[in-house]
């Protein structure tokens, strides 16, 4: 019987390292507990068969679970950054196959999680279509992730509106069902969008040849990745803060609105869906942390010119040119604390108008100015001094 | 052109310049000399647009600093800094440091290899140039700093301290004579302080010299001899100028009376 070619492909099929463990483990375990069940001396069954059934589940579930991240990471580009520098080299256009094998589900991977379903039916007594769920979760849910990491914004915001939308109590099992086509439309659609723009020169080490011998590494020494001062921090004091090539990446207004949106939306399905009680005060803590979370950002290069004894024996209490980095985390903490009002006046809709009062809170912090790039650039502070190693072990040492 | 206006700074209750006013043409070097801490670093800092200043600009061939990105990115990439004490990474070689900040400031990669060849040679660095910059000596470490700055071939230089931190004669020297060909020849403007009263000598066409938070002189040695009525040395004329009563206070301390 011969398959569609795209159906079909050889290499899909778990590594026989992988396949034995699974054999190995799940024998070993039910093994065990026939042994302290049945042949040891003390005459109770130690282990009931619900308890038995639950392990052979957990065991079943990692094996599935474990199979779609193999599929993943060896078949997408993103994940097998080796994959992705030999890729480069080669003259592969995004229209075709992907040399190593397809992303999609092939007839391997079906008769691969038809086979831990049929021991889930037949030997561990086990709900079969565990296996099947899980890993048709894990699939949409690292693929979503992966579309991220390409920066396929507009196929993974669609992907992040839908996800939420499944644990929507008003949502039945065809609209569950329908959700879950879609979200799996958007993710293949975005996944083939990601390919069209490969190479993904932002993510690091995509490179061909990357990391052969220090030497090497520094000869291809590519400072168009180094425009963000936090990588520019490893060529020291003073060139990491007086760049001529800072560039620093900011949001942009409509993904500041696209994000606030799902921020808002989902706190809407997961408040819905837990029966949150109304508590504006959660909105206020999510507002304080998220707004101490940008100031740290723009604080952490750049501290004020002058501290607070200078600003009073100047008489100069306010620095415009600082001091608007604290406008927008002071106006979404203020929001937030305003907002308890219309949530109780808001009755049994308060979800909504909370959902409502996050989305604008996110708003606020994400789109409301300085861009990083102009607080760096133009703001009124001094340019710390680095501390003596960075996060990536490149110490710097004062001469 | 470098061109300070009104500049005024503190540090907390601590006032560190005042009305500072300051124009150093194209292709000039100016000096800053004057006390310990009195303000030569932060005001070399402000300059190179580490930190903005309380009050007042700074101009630099005719863009204000932080005015908007764009100005911005074009100052620094006309500017480079080399502070008093430099920040390396320690697990570079010199030369590998050297070939990423010359490629920042996107110097054409074949001038820059052998430029760097040359500037490791000047310095005596040819052969710890390929050696983390970690087993480097103190003076070798900010002989690195020095080409640095130098391999960027930006038309303005802000050295601070450049002829301390441990540089043998040798390396004075050269640092000297390519300072005063860079100031003489070419169209590179230089600000740099200094405590070494004949270097300073030697190579500034103008000196600027800072005292208790605000600049007492600013011109040409013989300018600054007109100024004090002292014919002397660099030394006498700026002893007149910060410390007029140093000779009085060594002469007292001799003859003080034994008790």
């Amino acid at each position: 019987m011969s398959f569609p070619r795209h159906l079909h492909c050889q290499a899909a099929w778990p590594p026989l390292w992988a396949s034995s463990a699974f054999v190995c483990i799940y024998a070993a375990l039910h093994g065990a507990v026939w042994i302290i069940n049945s042949r040891l001396p003390w005459g109770v069954e130690v282990f009931a068969p619900k308890e038995l059934a639950n392990l052979s589940a957990s065991v079943i579930g990692i094996a599935s679970v474990l199979f779609v991240l193999f599929r993943l990471f060896r078949f997408h580009p993103a994940a097998n950054r080796p994959y992705a520098a030999w890729l480069q080299t080669t003259p592969w256009v995004s229209r075709q196959p992907l040399p190593l094998g397809p992303l999609h589900p092939v007839i391997q991977d079906v008769v691969v999680i038809g086979v831990l379903a049929a021991i889930a039916r037949c030997h561990a007594a086990v709900d079969p279509w565990l296996p099947v769920a899980l890993s048709l979760f894990i699939y949409l849910a690292a693929m979503t992730l992966l579309l991220a990491l390409t920066r396929t914004r507009g196929y993974f915001l669609a992907a992040a509106f839908l996800w939420p939308a499944l644990i929507l109590p008003q949502v039945g099992d065809w609209q569950r069902t329908a959700i879950l086509a879609a979200l799996a439309a958007v993710v293949w659609l975005g996944y083939r969008s990601s390919l069209s723009h490969f190479p993904w020169n932002f993510l690091p080490s995509a490179k061909p040849g990357a990391q052969t011998s220090v030497w090497q590494t520094d000869v291809r020494f590519d400072i168009g990745e180094l425009t963000a001062i936090k990588e520019l921090r490893q060529l020291g004091w003073p060139y990491a803060a007086l760049s001529p090539r800072m560039k620093s990446s900011s949001v942009s207004p409509v993904n500041a609105l696209l994000i606030s949106l799902l921020a808002g939306w989902v706190y809407f399905c997961v408040a819905t869906a837990t029966s949150a009680p109304r508590s504006p005060g959660l909105i206020i803590i999510v507002a304080s942390l998220s707004a101490f979370v940008r100031l740290l950002l723009y604080a952490q290069f750049c501290a004020p010119s002058f501290n607070l004894l200078g600003r009073l024996s100047s008489g100069r209490l306010v620095v415009p040119g600082y001091d608007v980095v604290l406008v927008a985390p002071g106006l979404a903490i203020f929001i937030a604390f305003a907002g308890a009002w219309p949530v109780r006046l808001a009755g049994e809709h308060h979800r909504i108008v909370q959902a409502a009062l996050l989305a604008i809170v996110f708003h606020v912090l994400l789109g409301w100015g300085p861009k990083m790039q102009t607080w760096l650039l133009t703001g009124s502070h001094r340019f710390r001094k680095p501390p003596t190693a960075d996060s990536k072990g490149v110490v710097l040492k004062q001469v | 052109m470098i061109k300070v206006s009104d500049v005024s700074h503190h540090y907390g209750l601590r006032p560190v310049l005042s009305h500072i006013e300051l124009h150093v043409p194209a292709g000039q070097l100016m000096a800053l000399m004057g006390p310990n801490g009195v303000g030569k670093s932060t005001l070399l800092a402000i300059i190179a647009g580490l930190m903005a200043p309380a009050k007042g600009c700074v101009e630099i061939n005719g863009l204000r600093r932080r005015a908007s990105e764009e100005v911005e990115l074009r100052i620094r990439r006309q500017l480079v800094f080399l502070p008093d004490h430099p920040w390396l990474p320690e697990f570079m070689t010199a030369r590998e440091w050297l070939l990423a900040v010359g490629q920042l400031y996107e110097v054409d990669a074949d001038r820059l290899m052998d430029h760097i060849d040359r500037l490791l040679e000047l310095f005596q660095l040819d052969r710890q140039g390929d050696a983390p910059i970690r087993t480097c000596s103190n003076g070798q470490k900010k002989k690195v700093a020095i080409c640095g700055a130098l391999v960027t071939e930006a038309p303005l230089l802000v050295l601070d301290e450049p002829f301390t931190g441990g540089l043998d004669p040798s390396a004075i020297l050269a640092l000297r004579r390519v300072l005063k060909r860079l100031a003489g020849g070419t169209d590179v403007t230089i600000i740099m302080a200094s405590q070494i009263p004949e270097i300073v000598e030697d190579l500034a066409d103008q000196i600027a010299v800072l005292s208790g938070t605000r600049m007492i002189a600013c011109g040409t040695l013989e300018q600054l001899r007109e100024q004090t009525g002292c014919h002397g040395s660099l030394p006498e004329v700026f002893e007149r100028l910060v410390s007029p009563q140093t000779i009085e206070r060594v002469e007292s301390y001799f003859n003080r009376p034994k008790a």
